[in-house]
């Protein structure tokens, strides 16, 4: 599959989404008053198969759900902290509970939004969707995975799923060659210490390998783009002869990835293995400014990132 | 069914759910009182097109029990039809049952899990949405109590309702004014359930939610044409059909014992071999 240059990640997966939808005029895509470019082309050409329901998300996965019984291939889409957060029941009562194959599809991971403050921080979303059973969810990192998960989404009979993104446009991580079923993958060979990361951090843990490789540490990477169902065996496979991993998110530090990777390590009998989680404080964030900006302020700049690992290594 | 035929089906469904409660020791019987002759209309009136064989046909009209919490009447109709054995009735509120004491869309006859309050109106509409994409025309029906219009995505709900002129979907709100502690009057405020439902669009038709030949006519009515949503205001006593419990919100929850439960039978004086459905 050719890598395709998008405008940002919302319209990788939005004009994935639209190919599908011509396609096949089951799927519904049903927003909370957003805007992409995409949107245009859904209205021009299949507009009964794109609904505004206006600012009412609770109401929208409930219509998704009535939807999804009449039929429909659905997708929810709204900002990321608003789509999960808000709508906690009617996620776990009218999808998780009844077990409907709906796609929320969230932007706005972590702190895309950053500016706009903490209301719009989505950095909780990962553990309180990981709590809901038969729930999937996907993080992309970049373009190429992103513009697979429609896809992936659309092919999925079993329960919900949820799909996050940045708002910005980051540099391509994978060729297209992927299929991305896997749901993780090594993206840079290492066996000293393997930093285990999920959308938009896997760059920065690209950028802190480049620097701790310079300096004579042999150090892998790992991109869980799948957060749940984990895929433990594959990770247990890449972890072989590794004895120190780090964590590295965007996220609240409950429940999020290092959460997610402590669990793991400790049920598969991996808790040899020692672990540095690296995520967000466990406080809200009322530090406005750039991404990158904000990152220094908070440690989790590349140069910071590499002196904690470094102090942590010894 | 002819209304008297029906007057006695409420009394056998009442009945039976006052049985199920004591046997269970616990339920809802106040706000499953109140609807019971909507139920039974619908059910038995010649509304709906619902059979157990049609139960996985995709034209079959969708009844969603918002108010889930209310259920045992449902139940004792479903049973009485047919959707699973009727002798499951007696398994309600006991080990391994597959009768919760909120309805679950495991059960045969159940189109969607409900208990927490709010939810129903939503899916209802994304169902009649799907019946005017799919060009089907089954109707959807949802059962909605009136202190669950606290719930705001109620009103979410409703304004997409109207927006999409969703004329294929009825609304049946069971108004007996009282929710779990006290009357609605006295924590939801004092506008008019009707006036709520005109202020966002839909055709609002008020009915005696008691009287059969009432209630049916609402339904006829709302199904003459119509580029809106319906809401069919039941006025309904919380309770009905039992004198201590009516309009009582003491008996929101809880079995009656001893000398009520007695008093209960006593008033709900019906044989099962007068139960010809």
């Amino acid at each position: 599959m050719q890598v395709k240059n998008y405008a940002d990640m919302r319209d990788a997966f939005f004009e994935e989404l639209y190919t599908l939808a011509l396609a096949d005029s089951s799927v519904v895509l049903i927003h909370g008053d957003q805007k992409a470019h995409t949107f245009e082309k859904f209205k021009q050409a299949i507009p009964s198969q794109i609904i505004n329901g206006g600012i009412a998300e609770q109401n929208l996965i409930g219509v998704a759900a009535g939807l999804t019984l009449g039929g429909k291939k659905v997708f929810v889409h709204a900002i990321a902290s608003f789509l999960t957060l808000r709508c906690y029941e009617q996620i776990k009562v009218d999808l998780g509970l009844m077990g409907l194959p709906v796609t929320l599809v969230g932007v706005g991971a972590g702190y895309s939004y950053g500016d706009a403050g903490p209301t719009h921080h989505a950095v909780q979303d990962l553990s309180i969707l990981r709590a809901i059973s038969g729930m999937t969810i996907l993080n992309a990192s970049d373009t190429v995975s992103l513009s697979r998960f429609p896809e992936i989404a659309h092919r999925n009979t079993n329960g919900p799923l949820y799909i996050r993104f940045d708002k910005d446009n980051p540099p391509p991580i994978y060729t297209g060659e992927e299929n991305f079923y896997a749901g993780l993958a090594k993206i840079r060979n290492g066996k000293d210490v393997i930093i285990i990361s999920t959308g938009l951090m896997v760059h920065r843990a690209l950028a802190v390998a480049d620097i701790l490789n310079s300096r004579g540490i042999d150090i892998g990477v790992v991109d869980v783009y799948r957060i749940k169902p984990f895929n433990s065996s594959l990770m247990a496979e890449i972890l072989t002869g590794c004895q120190k991993v780090v964590t590295l998110e965007e996220h609240s530090p409950i429940g999020g990835l290092g959460s997610l990777i402590s669990e793991f390590l400790f049920d598969y009998g991996l808790s040899a293995v020692s672990l540095k989680r690296i995520a967000l404080e466990d406080e809200d964030c009322f530090t406005y400014g750039t991404r990158e900006y904000v990152h220094a302020q908070i440690r989790l700049d590349r140069d910071a990132l590499v002196a904690r690992i470094y102090e942590w290594l010894g | 069914m002819n209304t008297d035929e029906l007057d006695r089906k409420a009394n056998w469904v009442r009945r039976k759910a006052l049985e199920m409660c004591i046997s269970a020791g616990r339920g809802h019987l106040g706000g499953t009182f109140s609807c019971v002759e909507i139920l039974v209309a619908l059910y038995y009136g010649g509304i709906l097109n619902v059979s157990p064989l049609l139960k996985n046909n995709t034209n079959r009209d969708r009844v969603i029990f918002s108010k889930g919490h209310a259920m045992l009447g449902l139940y004792a109709i479903l049973g009485d039809l047919g959707f699973f054995d009727v002798g499951e009735l007696e398994n309600c509120g006991k080990n391994g049952t597959i009768l919760g004491d909120h309805p679950d869309h495991l059960i045969p006859g159940i189109e969607i899990s409900s208990g927490s309050l709010g939810h129903g109106l939503s899916i209802a509409c994304g169902l009649a949405l799907s019946a005017k994409m799919n060009k089907s025309n089954f109707l959807t029906v949802v059962i909605l109590g009136d202190a669950e219009c606290n719930e705001g995505s109620v009103w979410e709900a409703a304004m997409f309702g109207q927006n999409h002129q969703l004329n294929n979907l009825i609304a049946v709100i069971d108004n007996n004014k009282i929710g779990a502690s006290d009357f609605t009057m006295n924590f939801s405020g004092s506008a008019l359930m009707e006036n709520k439902w005109q202020a966002f669009g839909w055709r609002t038709i008020k009915v005696d939610g008691h009287n059969f030949k009432d209630i049916l006519s609402g339904f006829e009515r709302a199904k003459q044409p119509t580029d809106k949503p319906t809401a069919i205001i039941a006025e309904t006593i919380k309770g009905k059909g039992v004198s201590f419990m009516e309009n009582n919100s003491n008996w929101h929850h809880g079995a009656p014992k001893g000398e009520f439960a007695a008093k209960a039978r006593q008033e709900l004086t019906y044989q099962e071999n007068e139960n010809a459905s």
